[in-house]
């Protein structure tokens, strides 16, 4: 049996094919454009289509891949990196629970350069509760192990991201994760266009690379003294510099060949008469740019690449455009800090500017983010005039039965 | 009841063989987590004193039992398996098990007993001594499974029957059973690990009897003066001396390169012989070995033999598929490793299979 909406996967792509698909199924099917040669995952929701679709395409015998079914999710990166690692083009995915269940192995994916890349269907930890809807936790933990992220708003670019994903990866040697929003971009039917194969093939060649291999022995993750262990952590950070560049590279590539340009950061109606901006990404920003439409006195600036954070592109947008306070949406809290985490680097990237912003945390383990939302953030924003008392607020959390807090106007 | 037969296995005999292991997995047990300090693991033998369970005052070492980590694989339905119990002061047999491991379809794990002098608290020249006495009076034996469509066949070599003179020696010959003998004899507790072991051979007994081959006593002729020195391993590493983790690896090495030269990946897990083998980009090792996690080499060795399958079936890799053994240690295969080793063994049993629909054989 094979599932519907791979089936156009099966055969040759030859010309862009404008169709409709759900996030997960995008990226099964891009990722099969790429050529793979080990697929290995643990299933969690909303992740799961995604490898059910490489499954198909591997067992049908369109794909020749190792699809391996492993115990859990640290198996399951464990397993990627190293075959990864011995030269294999090599694709994983996860979400919530199994994301920090793969804590422990992140930071060998890094370390060792391998060109990994991952899905991540965003999902809320459970925390007081079991949450199988968006949040954005690859935000609030392992954002720092170095691992290249791209977020994605929308059907057509999580579908291209995989292919990104993989330009980034064998070009950076760095492990690339991408992700898009859990239930509401990986479950929602969509518009997009697939890309002829030959053209994903020209821009993901599998390049030669270092190898576990016996032809050229070497040792690989051994165990170092305070005299070299330093040196591997500089040398690690080096190899980051050039990553945005390289990010910038592959968009303008991909943009070339496919006609879809992306940015690291991307921009919305900036020189509006407010000088406000709402910074966010992911799937918020469409319902931001419609919202707009009706108030056309705040701008949008959304990112695409959030780690590395492209905080010199950021600081030059702020610059350029002489905007003045920013509103920040953010699907993530933190309990312990001033701020949430996505907004934590919003703020270390705009601190020479001393540009205002209160940071919103809304959305919650898939709660909707409405258009109300926008309209008491934007109201509120307005009489904010400097960075003193608390920065960050929750919006639309009920508050009694009638009441929604923030959202009465 | 007639005397059993013995069967005869030449090194020769198993190098012209066919077969091919996907992932030999090796476990040196050394009965604790060593590499950390001697502290208590499900390999730790009841009332031996540990740093995480001292031989106390009130409480004698640690309450519990040895897992019996072999045994237990034999039961899962598995395709082609491999499993074998090893001691490496019968190092014909530990090297021609390795070499049978190799040169079988399916997957293999292979437990030696590996004698600590640091943990286990005796002098490094008793080493070998220990462990010969280990098997000898009944505490290590020596058998082998060969599982086959999910039903297993027991072979044994040696080590069945309990010696309580030579348990008793061999329980003394170690400061870890010190406080069992010192200031009072502990009757009770001895007894008890002798009765232990005795059930668990019991058991093994029974399991020959009942699933055995045959001619069901294995004997391993190999001819060391024909091996060639293995050269996987360079001396000059920094295991103990005396460390039964450093002839364990010796042996291994000298049947891995004999069956598959240097066409061999190491995968180790955390663990002394890991931390040991290779430091600040100094190593010991001559062929790739590869350290991922304290728990993770299992899965991590079949990733790479996967890596290379699917590579050769795809036109990318020309060369033979390299041998991959995963060496664990130090309750990294009974404790925090023992999901990642159970999965990959299980899964690697039946990859004679996928290796077919994949077509790289």
């Amino acid at each position: 049996m094979s599932i519907e909406p791979m089936k156009l996967f099966f055969k040759e792509i030859k010309e862009p094919i404008e169709t409709t698909m759900i996030g997960n199924y995008a990226v099964a099917g891009a990722v099969t454009q790429t050529d793979p040669d080990v697929i290995c995952a643990f299933p969690i929701t909303p992740q799961t289509q995604s490898v059910e679709g490489l499954s198909d395409v591997v067992h049908q015998g369109r794909l020749k891949a190792a699809f391996v079914n492993v115990e859990s999710e640290l198996a399951a990166i464990s397993y990627s990196t190293a075959a990864c690692a011995a030269g294999a083009r090599t694709f994983t995915a996860t979400a919530s629970q199994g994301y920090l269940l793969m804590t422990e192995a992140l930071p060998m994916a890094v370390g060792w350069r391998v060109p990994l890349t991952m899905m991540i269907s965003a999902r809320a930890f459970n925390s007081p509760n079991l949450s199988i809807w968006n949040s954005w936790e690859f935000t609030q933990t392992n954002s720092e192990l170095g691992w290249n992220t791209l977020v994605s708003e929308n059907v057509q670019e999580t579908y291209d991201a995989a292919i990104l994903a993989v330009m980034i990866s064998e070009n950076s040697l760095f492990p690339t994760m991408f992700v898009h929003d859990g239930f509401i971009i990986s479950h929602s039917v969509q518009k997009l266009t697939l890309i002829p194969d030959e053209i994903v093939r020209i821009l993901t060649p599998k390049k030669p690379r270092h190898t576990i291999n016996t032809k050229k022995p070497g040792t690989w993750g051994g165990i170092v003294t305070p005299s070299f262990f330093m040196e591997g952590r500089k040398g690690l950070d080096e190899a980051k510099e050039p990553v945005l560049g390289i990010m910038e590279k592959a968009f303008e590539e991909f943009g070339n060949a496919t006609g879809r340009k992306y940015n690291l950061i991307e921009t919305y109606n900036l020189d509006n008469s407010s000088k406000t901006a709402f910074l966010t990404m992911g799937s918020m920003c469409g319902n931001i740019i419609s919202w707009m439409t009706k108030n056309k006195d705040v701008g949008l600036i959304k990112i695409r690449a959030f780690r590395p954070f492209p905080h010199e592109q950021l600081q030059k947008i702020v610059e350029e455009h002489n905007i003045e306070k920013l509103i920040i949406f953010e699907k993530s809290d933190s309990l312990n800090g001033m701020l949430p985490p996505f907004s934590m680097s919003i703020a270390s990237a705009l601190y020479p500017l001393g540009t205002i912003f209160r940071s919103f945390i809304v959305g919650l383990g898939g709660r909707d983010v409405t258009r109300d939302e926008f309209d008491v953030a934007k109201k509120k924003m307005e009489s904010i005039n400097s960075m003193k008392g608390k920065l960050y607020m929750y919006l639309g959390v009920r508050e009694s039965k009638e009441k929604i807090m923030g959202v009465e106007i | 009841m007639s005397q059993p037969e013995r069967n005869i296995i030449k090194l020769e005999d198993i190098l012209v063989r066919d077969g091919k292991c996907n992932v030999l997995f090796f476990n040196y047990d050394n009965e604790a987590f060593m590499n950390t300090g001697i502290q208590e693991s499900g390999g730790t033998p009841p009332y031996a004193s540990t740093t995480t369970g001292p031989g106390g005052e009130k409480i004698p070492g640690k309450i519990g039992v040895k897992q019996d980590l072999v045994t237990p694989f034999a039961f899962y339905g598995t395709k082609s398996l491999f499993l074998a119990t090893t001691n490496p002061a019968y190092s014909n047999d530990l090297m021609g098990k390795v070499a049978d491991a190799l040169k079988s379809n399916g997957s293999a794990f292979i437990q030696a007993y590996s004698d600590c002098m640091r943990g286990w608290r005796h002098g490094a020249e008793s080493a070998l001594e220990i462990s010969k006495l280990a098997t000898d009076c009944g505490y290590w034996p020596l058998y082998t499974v060969r599982v086959k469509d999910g039903i297993p066949t027991f072979t044994y070599y040696r080590g069945l029957d309990i010696d309580k003179d030579k348990f008793i020696d061999y329980l003394k010959s170690m400061g870890k059973f010190k406080h069992l003998f010192k200031p009072k004899f502990m009757e009770r507790e001895i007894d008890e690990i002798i009765y232990l072991t005795e059930q668990r051979n019991r058991k093994l007994k029974a399991l020959i009897e009942k699933f055995g081959a045959k001619k069901p006593i294995d004997v391993y002729r190999v001819n060391r003066k024909s091996l060639e020195p293995q050269k996987h391993i360079q001396p000059g590493h920094g295991l103990c001396p005396g460390c039964g983790a450093g002839m364990i690896l010796n042996q291994l090495a000298t049947a891995a390169q004999t069956v598959g030269g240097y066409n061999v990946i190491y995968v180790n897990n955390t663990s002394c012989s890991e931390v040991s083998t290779s430091k600040d980009n100094v190593t010991s090792w001559n062929v790739p070995w590869v350290h991922h996690l304290f728990e993770s080499g299992a899965t991590v060795a079949e990733a790479i033999s996967s890596a290379y399958k699917i590579r050769k079936a795809k036109g990318q890799y020309e060369g033979e598929i390299p041998y991959v053994i995963h060496i664990a240690g130090d309750g990294s295969t009974y404790d925090i490793g023992f999901q990642f080793l159970k999965a990959a063994l299980i899964r690697t049993s039946s990859f004679v299979e996928m290796n077919e629909y994949l077509s790289c054989k």
